[in-house]
């Protein structure tokens, strides 16, 4: 696993030509595989383009704005190039949501920085995070839901998601983070039309819609493959703004049975939210299919 | 009571070494500030004041603060925190970003088993 200068999940870069694909993101676009397998390698090796990838984990689409925001200039791009945006539809509606004044943001001069890094080491000391280990109000394991998958292995599912990725198209558009999340949508549009890149949105269902019928206890492969509330609000949001969408929600679905099938393998880890290997070697090719070819 | 330089001295290093666990990270101040207060008053009370009994708690606290420094100095060096991928960045700490110039192999991308803590749900992956 590497990552650049800047803290992006980047090898090295080819600045002799311009880019031909952004992906920006959060973990899912960043990756849970080795680097090999993150979109923006398959998209590097299959399909012969120039990738950069801004995706960071624990981050929301506003934070991924900023740091679109804070990166724009730094790189060489050409007419049609793609900004690949992945959102997802587990958390990306109760995140953090600030300014949409760029300037308003607290940024920091090198002193405030550093200091900011001696915090961070400050803050990772082992006494204290047994106390708070302790002391916790919520117990983590009371999130995670374990039941055996057809090979009698545990699939492990997050309760939390079992929740907010089945919420209706009505829920989403009264939730209190939902303008905010159709402002950061425009602004990311501006700011890539701006430089004459091309949008695209790929939103990522969570682990918990795609092997529904696992935590639901309903039989084998009957998941739900129509649309998640939020798929249905974000597609008619980017209709609105003219700009490229793929919900992965109904291939992942069909593709799910096929691969578990045919290999034994599943699309998502077992013991981990993320897709697997064989879940982003899927979806690249999807995602060049629908919004980059 | 004469208070000479010397004593204000050794009352400055005193107090620093009190507060070495808020310094270094282990107690932070946001949570324990009442205590570094009620120590740091003790502090005083035991140089001006001169009081033996609160001389003997101020070398027992200056002892408890100095070892549980260094232990959490000691354990930094122990897998007790998880070593996250990414962390908040510096210039602009509403954001993350992963750890500049990172070269990992190991075992990741497992957070629900981890959550969980269980270890028979781990799922074998090396991630390079």
């Amino acid at each position: 696993m590497i990552t650049d200068a800047a803290g992006f999940r980047n090898g090295s870069l080819d600045q002799s030509r311009p880019l031909d694909v952004f992906i920006l993101g959060d973990s899912f676009g960043g990756g849970g595989v080795s680097q090999e397998y993150t979109w923006s390698s398959i998209l590097a090796r299959d399909y012969h383009l120039n990738t950069y990838n801004l995706s960071v984990p624990a981050s929301s689409p506003w934070q991924e704005y900023v740091n679109l925001w804070a990166e724009k200039d730094r790189f060489k791009t050409r007419a049609g190039t793609v900004l690949v945006w992945q959102l997802f539809t587990g958390n990306d509606l109760d995140e953090y949501y600030g300014s949409m004044d760029i300037n308003a943001l607290p940024w920091c001069g090198r002193l405030r920085a550093w200091l900011n890094r001696l915090n961070a080491v400050r803050a990772r000391s082992p006494i204290h995070y047994l106390m708070a280990s302790i002391w916790a109000k919520h117990d983590a394991r009371a999130d995670v839901l374990a039941k055996d998958f057809l090979n009698g292995r545990k699939l492990l599912f997050y309760k939390p998601y079992t929740e907010t990725s089945f919420r209706t198209s009505e829920q989403i558009t009264a939730h209190q983070n939902y303008a905010a999340l159709r402002a950061t949508i425009h602004a990311v549009k501006e700011l890539a039309a701006a430089r004459g890149i091309r949008l695209g949105i790929v939103l990522v269902p969570a682990k918990e819609e795609v092997y529904s019928w696992v935590w639901q206890n309903s039989p084998p492969w009957t998941a739900d493959s129509a649309p998640s509330g939020f798929s249905v609000v974000l597609a008619r949001l980017c209709a609105e703004e003219g700009i490229g969408f793929l919900d992965l929600k109904p291939p992942l679905i069909k593709e799910s049975r096929r691969t578990y099938e045919e290999t034994g393998q599943l699309l998502y880890w077992y013991d981990d939210t993320h897709l697997s290997t064989h879940g982003n070697l899927f979806t690249a090719t999807l995602i060049y299919n629908e919004l980059i070819r | 009571m004469n208070i000479t330089r010397r004593t204000l001295l050794y009352m400055a290093a005193t107090i620093l070494i009190i507060l070495a666990p808020a310094i270094e990270g282990a107690l932070p101040p946001t949570l324990f500030w009442p205590c570094y207060v009620v120590a740091i008053g003790l502090v005083v009370y035991a140089f001006i004041g001169a009081s033996g009994r609160t001389q003997k708690l101020t070398l027992i606290l200056a002892s408890v603060a100095l070892t549980l420094t260094a232990a959490d100095l000691v354990l930094r060096f122990t897998p007790i925190v998880f070593d996250e991928l990414a962390e908040r960045w510096p210039r602009m700490p509403l954001v993350n970003r992963y750890v500049p110039n990172l070269r990992y192999e190991g075992r990741r991308f497992n957070d629900l088993s981890r959550m969980a803590g269980v270890k028979e749900w781990w799922e074998e992956k090396q991630i390079s």
